[in-house]
C-alpha cells in the first residue's frame, strides 16, 4: 500500500507515546521500551528518531520547567498528533491481520537464543 | 548524595556534537536522571559505565538497529568518528594482531614518556626559588688544571660582594650538624649556616615568627639566633606557637629560636636530609675552629648570588676571574693559585643527571622506533593479505584518499592504544623507580606525568601512528586493480615488491645494532665498577658514626676514655667479631686530609704534594678490615697516648714519598698552612706499609677522582682536635650485620645515654653507594638492550619470514628445475644476511658517533670496545641468519609442486 509508512523503531517509539500518556519524555519513553521490550535502547538515537517523527508532523512536543533531578535542564514532552496517531492504528492493524493465527505455527523462542 | 555523572563535562561536549547536538539538553537531562535511577539499581561503578556507553552511541550518532539508515551529509568530526569506529571494528576483528601492536608501542611509548618524565622534571620544570633562572653558585677553584670548584672562605666571600654581575650575594654551609640537648632526648641536627641574604634569595617566609636580619651577620660578633624548619618545629616542640623566644642549646650553646620556616619549604641541597634549622654564619666563631670567620683558607662555604638583569653566567664568571687574580695577587703568601667558579644553580643541581638522561632517552627513542618498525611491517603484510579487499573497495567506486585515511585512523587507533597502555607503563616505571630509590634526586624534584608529560605522549602517539599506518596504506592503495584481482603475484613477489621490506630490515637491524652496543657498553662497564677490588673487607661489617658532644667530652682525655670504653665492651660481646673506632669518615673515605712531605724535603706550596687521608684507628682495626701488610707491623695497643707517633702508610703513599725505595723507618711532615702553628703538624715515624685501599676505589681514574693515599696512624696522634671526637664505629658480624646496630645503640647508651648515634650503613652498601646511578643506567640500558634484541629478533623474523613466503613459488620453480636445495637455501638466506651485514654497518657506524657522546658513563671501556661491538655485530648476525633460516627451510619442504598450486 502507498502512502507515509513507519519504521520499527519509530512504531515502537509511538507505542510507547501512548502508553505513557501525559509522561511521555525521553527517559521515560526508554525506559517503556527497555521494560517492555528488553531492548537496549541509545538515548541518542531515540531522540534522532524523535525529531524525526515530530518533522513529519506525526508527535508534537512541549517543553517543561527546569528539574533538579536533571541537573537544572528542562524535560521536553512529546505526545501523538492525529495523524501520527492514525498512523500507527494502520501498522497496528496491519501486523495484527497478518500475525492472527499464525504465532501458535511459529516454533517456540528458546531461553536466551534470541 | 553526590549523583553527578563521571565526567559530565565532556559528556555534555560530545554529545552536542552528535546528530542529537541540537537536543542536547534533552538528551543530558535524561542520561542525568536516569543515571541516578541506575545509580540506585546497579551501583555508581556500573551506573558510570551505562551512562557512558550511552554518551559515546549518542555521540557517535549510531542509529538504533531497527532503525531505517539514513543519508545525510555529515560533519568533519562525525566522518573522523566513523573513521574510528570503522577502525575499532576492524581491529576488533583481529585481536592477536592488534595486540601485538598495542603492546609493541605502548612498550616503546610508555620508556620514552618514563624517562622523558624525568627529563621534564629535571631539566624543564622550574625550580621552586624565585628567579631560580637568576640564581648561580660562586665557588673556589684551586688548580688551574683541574678546576674542580671547592668552597670558599669568608673573606674571599667579602671581596667577591664587590662584583658588578650580582644583584644579591649570601654565604651559606649547608653540611653542619649540631647537637640539640633536651631533656628527653639528645638531637643530631642538620644545620646550614647562612648569611641573612640567603633566605630573600631562597625564598624561604618565616611562617611563624620571623627570619633573622642583617644585624647577625656581623663576623666580629655572635648572633645567637636561630630559624627552626617546619618539620623540627612539629617533631620536636610540638607545633606549639608560644615557641618563638624560646632558648635552646645547640653544641652546648644557647640560640633564640626567632621563627619558624614555611610548611612547605624544601631548602638548598636538602637531599636525603632536610635541613633542621637556620643559624646565623657568626656561629662559627663558637663551633669552628679560630679563624673560621678571618682566614683566607678556611674554605667553609658556598656563595649564592642573583645575577644582575642582563647579566649572562660567562659575563659574571668574567668579572670574577678578574677578582680573582687581585686576591691571588695580594694574598699570595697564603695561597699559591686561587680562581673563583660561577656556575648556574639548575646546572649544578641537576648536572650530573644530563648525560645520563639523554642517553636514556636516545635509548629509549631507539626502543619506540624499534617498535614502529615491527609494527609498519606487520601492518606492511597486513596490507598484502587485505589488498583484495582494498582493491574490491576502490573498484566500488571509494576514493583513495577516504581508503588511506581509513587506514591510517587504524594504525592511529592501535597507536593511541599503545599510548594508554604506555602511559600506564610509564606511570607503575616511575613509581618502581622513585620507591627503590636508585635515583637519589631532591625532594623539590617531583617525577609526575603532567601536561607536558602527555602532550610529548599524545605527539608520540601521533607520530608512531602516522608511521607504521602511512606507508603500508599508501602502499596497499596504491595497487594496480587489475594485477590484484587477477594475478596470484602476492605469493611470487618480483624484485620491486621486495624493496620497501628489504628497507625494513636494514633499519631494524641498525637499530637493534645501535641499542645493543649502547647497552653492552654501559653493561661492560658496570660489569668492570663491579669487580674492582677495594682492598678491604666489607662483608658483615656495620658502622656508626658518633659526634660526640663539647659538653662533657671537652677534653681529650675524656674521649680517649668513651672510645676505649666502647671498643671494649663491644669487643667483649659475644655477637661481635671485632670492634674498631675509626675516624672520621668510613675505611677508605676519611673526611681528614693532610699533605705529607719527606722529612727534610722543603716544599713551597700544599699544592705541589698530593693529598694523604689521615685515619684514625683502634688498634686492630687494620687487621680486622683485612687490609694486607706488605712490610714492617699494624698498629698495636703500644702505639697510644704518649708513645712515639707512628704511622702505617698505604703502598701508593710510600711510592710517592719515597719513590723506589725503603719506606719503613722514615719520617715524614706534614705542609702547614701558613697561619697555622707547625706544633699542630707533628712528624710521624713511618713503621708498616699496607696495601692500597679505597671505598672509593672504583672510581679513581674515572670523574678525575686521583689515587689518594693513605695514613694510619693511632687514633690519640691525630691531630686537629675536631677530628678526635667524631668516628665511626665497626663491627663486624658472623650473620647479618644489621643486627649489630642495636649492639652500638645499647653499648653507647650505657656508657652515656647523651650521645647520640647515627648514619648506620653496612659496608657493603657504604661501597655501592657511588655506583647508584651507574647501576640504575646499566639496569635501564640492559632492559632496552635486551627488549630491542627480542623486537629484532620477532620483527626480522617476521619480515623475512612474510618475505620468503611470497617466494615460495620461486622456490619451487627452482627445485623442479632441479637446483639443490643447498644452494636454494643459500639463495634465501644469503640475501636475508646481504640484508643484516648492511644494517650492522649502518648500526656501528651510528653507535660509534653515538658513544663517543656517553664516553663519561664509561668506566675501565672504551666506546670502541672491540667485544661490544664485535659481540653485538655477532648477536644481531646470528638473531638474522636463525631468523632467515627457519622460514626458508619451512618453504624447502614445500613440494615443488604445491608450491605451483599455491594460489
Amino acid at each position: 500500500m502507498s502512502g507515509p509508512q513507519l519504521g520499527r523503531f519509530e512504531e515502537l517509539v509511538l507505542f510507547a507515546l501512548v502508553s505513557l500518556e501525559d509522561d511521555a519524555y525521553g527517559a521515560a519513553i526508554r525506559r517503556e521500551i527497555e521494560a517492555r521490550t528488553g531492548r537496549d535502547v541509545s538515548t541518542g538515537a531515540l531522540y534522532t528518531v524523535l525529531g524525526r517523527l515530530q518533522q513529519r508532523g506525526l508527535v508534537q512536543s512541549k517543553v517543561s520547567a527546569p528539574l533538579a533531578e536533571r541537573g537544572g535542564r528542562r524535560r521536553k514532552y512529546y505526545s501523538l498528533e492525529p495523524e501520527g496517531a492514525a498512523l500507527l492504528r494502520r501498522s497496528h492493524d496491519e501486523f495484527q491481520r497478518m500475525a492472527s493465527g499464525l504465532a501458535a505455527k511459529l516454533p517456540p523462542l528458546g531461553e536466551e537464543s534470541a | 548524595m553526590n549523583s553527578a555523572p563521571p565526567l559530565a563535562g565532556l559528556a555534555a561536549r560530545l554529545v552536542r556534537r552528535g546528530s542529537a547536538g541540537p537536543e542536547a539538553e534533552f538528551v543530558l537531562g535524561d542520561l542525568h536522571e536516569d543515571h541516578r535511577q541506575v545509580c540506585r539499581e546497579r551501583g555508581r561503578l556500573l551506573a558510570g559505565l551505562w551512562y557512558w556507553r550511552q554518551v559515546t552511541t549518542t555521540a557517535l550518532s549510531r542509529p538504533d538497529p531497527l532503525d531505517i539508515p539514513e543519508r545525510k551529509d555529515s560533519h568533519m568530526f562525525e566522518h573522523v568518528l566513523r573513521d574510528v569506529s570503522a577502525a575499532l571494528r576492524s581491529i576488533r576483528q583481529r585481536p592477536a594482531f592488534s595486540g601485538i601492536v598495542i603492546l609493541t608501542l605502548g612498550v616503546g611509548i610508555g620508556a620514552t614518556t618514563a624517562i622523558f618524565s624525568l627529563v621534564n622534571a629535571v631539566s624543564l620544570r622550574a625550580l621552586p626559588y624565585p628567579d631560580a633562572d637568576q640564581l648561580v653558585l660562586v665557588r673556589e677553584t684551586l688548580d688551574n688544571d683541574q678546576p674542580r670548584p671547592v668552597p670558599t672562605s669568608y673573606p674571599t666571600f667579602v671581596d667577591w660582594s664587590e662584583a658588578d654581575s650580582f644583584a644579591d650575594i649570601a654565604l651559606f654551609s649547608p653540611f653542619n650538624t649540631m647537637i640539640l640537648v633536651g631533656p628527653e632526648e639528645t638531637l643530631r641536627l642538620r644545620a646550614n649556616l647562612a648569611s641573612s641574604g640567603y633566605f630573600e634569595l631562597i625564598g624561604l617566609q618565616p611562617g611563624l615568627g620571623r627570619l633573622y636580619g642583617p644585624e647577625a651577620d656581623d663576623t666580629t660578633s655572635i648572633a645567637n639566633a636561630t630559624v627552626i624548619s617546619h618539620g623540627l618545629w612539629e617533631r620536636r616542640f610540638g607545633g606549639r606557637e608560644d615557641v618563638i623566644g624560646e632558648l635552646i642549646s645547640l653544641n652546648g650553646n644557647s640560640y633564640t629560636i626567632v621563627g619558624v620556616g614555611a610548611e612547605d619549604y624544601v631548602d638548598l641541597y636538602a637531599g636525603g636530609a632536610p635541613t633542621d634549622l637556620w643559624v646565623p654564619i657568626t656561629a662559627l666563631n663558637q663551633l669552628g675552629s679560630p679563624g673560621a670567620l678571618t682566614r683566607r683558607v678556611v674554605r667553609q662555604f658556598q656563595a649564592l648570588a642573583r645575577l644582575d638583569a642582563g647579566v649572562s653566567v660567562e659575563a659574571a664568571q668574567q668579572e670574577l676571574d678578574g677578582i680573582a687574580g687581585a686576591i691571588q695577587e695580594a694574598h699570595a703568601d697564603v695561597m699559591a693559585t686561587q680562581g673563583a667558579n660561577v656556575t648556574a644553580l639548575r646546572r649544578q643541581l641537576v648536572g650530573q643527571a644530563t648525560t645520563s638522561l639523554a642517553t636514556l632517552m636516545v635509548g629509549s627513542g631507539f626502543l619506540l622506533l624499534m617498535g614502529c618498525i615491527n609494527v609498519a611491517s606487520l601492518m606492511l603484510f597486513r596490507g598484502t593479505s587485505r589488498a583484495r579487499e582494498i582493491a574490491i573497495r576502490l573498484a566500488m567506486g571509494a576514493s583513495r584518499r577516504r581508503l588511506i585515511r581509513l587506514l591510517v585512523t587504524e594504525s592511529l587507533v592501535l597507536a593511541t592504544g599503545g599510548g594508554i597502555l604506555g602511559v600506564f607503563l610509564a606511570e607503575a616505571g616511575i613509581r618502581a623507580l622513585l620507591s627503590s630509590n636508585i635515583v637519589p634526586l631532591p625532594p623539590y624534584i617531583a617525577v609526575n606525568i603532567d601536561v607536558t608529560v602527555l602532550a610529548i605522549t599524545a605527539l608520540l602517539i601521533a607520530a608512531s601512528g602516522v608511521a607504521v599506518g602511512l606507508l603500508p596504506a599508501l602502499r596497499s592503495t596504491g595497487r594496480d586493480i587489475g594485477t590484484v584481482l587477477t594475478d596470484s603475484d602476492l605469493r611470487s613477489a618480483g624484485r620491486s615488491n621486495r624493496r620497501p621490506t628489504n628497507l625494513l630490515v636494514v633499519a631494524e637491524v641498525t637499530v637493534a645494532v645501535v641499542l645493543l652496543v649502547g647497552s653492552g657498553l654501559v653493561l661492560r662497564s658496570f660489569q668492570y665498577l663491579n669487580g674492582v677490588d677495594l682492598g678491604f673487607r666489607t662483608e658483615r661489617i656495620m658502622s656508626v658514626q658518633v659526634n660526640l658532644p663539647r659538653v662533657g667530652y671537652g677534653t681529650e682525655e675524656s674521649v680517649y676514655e668513651f672510645r676505649n670504653r666502647l671498643t671494649e665492651r663491644l669487643g667483649g660481646s659475644s655477637a661481635a667479631q671485632f670492634a674498631a673506632t675509626w675516624g672520621p669518615g668510613l675505611p677508605g673515605q676519611a673526611t681528614s686530609y693532610t699533605t705529607a712531605v719527606p722529612d727534610g724535603k722543603v716544599v713551597e706550596s700544599q699544592l705541589e704534594a698530593d693529598l694523604s687521608r689521615m685515619h684514625g684507628v683502634t688498634p686492630g682495626a687494620l687487621e680486622s678490615l683485612e687490609i694486607p701488610l706488605l712490610a714492617g707491623r699494624l698498629l698495636n695497643a703500644d702505639d697510644t697516648v704518649g708513645s712515639q707517633r707512628v704511622a702505617v702508610i698505604s703502598e701508593n703513599l710510600a711510592e710517592t714519598l719515597w719513590p723506589g725505595e725503603e719506606a719503613l723507618g722514615r719520617v715524614f711532615n706534614h705542609v702547614v698552612p701558613n697561619d697555622r702553628d707547625p706544633a699542630e703538624y707533628p712528624p710521624y715515624e713511618v713503621v708498616g706499609v699496607v696495601a692500597d685501599a679505597s671505598l672509593g676505589g672504583r672510581l679513581i681514574g674515572n670523574f678525575g677522582v686521583p689515587a689518594l693515599n693513605d695514613i694510619y696512624v693511632p687514633y690519640e696522634h691525630l691531630f686537629l682536635r675536631n677530628n678526635l671526637s667524631s668516628f665511626a664505629v665497626l663491627v663486624g658480624t658472623g650473620g647479618d650485620p644489621a643486627g649489630a646496630t642495636d649492639l652500638i645503640r645499647a653499648a653507647v647508651r650505657e656508657i652515656d645515654p647523651n650521645v647520640p648515634i647515627f648514619s648506620p650503613l653496612d659496608l657493603v652498601t657504604a661501597a655501592s653507594a657511588e655506583l647508584v646511578l651507574a647501576r640504575f643506567i646499566a639496569l635501564l640500558m640492559s632492559i632496552f638492550g635486551s627488549v630491542s634484541l627480542l623486537l629484532a629478533a620477532i620483527g626480522i623474523y617476521g619480515i623475512l619470514s612474510q618475505s620468503v613466503a611470497t617466494r615460495t613459488r620461486e622456490i619451487g620453480v627452482r627445485i623442479a628445475l632441479g637446483a639443490r636445495a643447498s644452494t636454494t637455501a643459500w639463495l634465501i638466506v644469503g640475501h636475508g644476511m646481504k640484508l643484516a651485514a648492511a644494517g650492522v654497518v649502518l648500526g656501528l657506524g651510528v653507535a660509534y658517533v653515538l658513544a663517543q657522546s656517553i664516553s663519561s658513563l664509561l668506566f675501565g671501556v672504551a666506546p670502541t670496545d672491540p667485544v661490544t661491538l664485535v659481540g653485538s655485530a655477532l648477536i644481531l648476525g646470528a638473531v638474522a641468519m636463525l631468523a632467515s633460516y627457519v622460514p626458508t627451510r619451512r618453504a624447502l619442504r614445500v613440494d615443488p609442486a604445491d608450491s605451483l598450486r599455491v594460489d
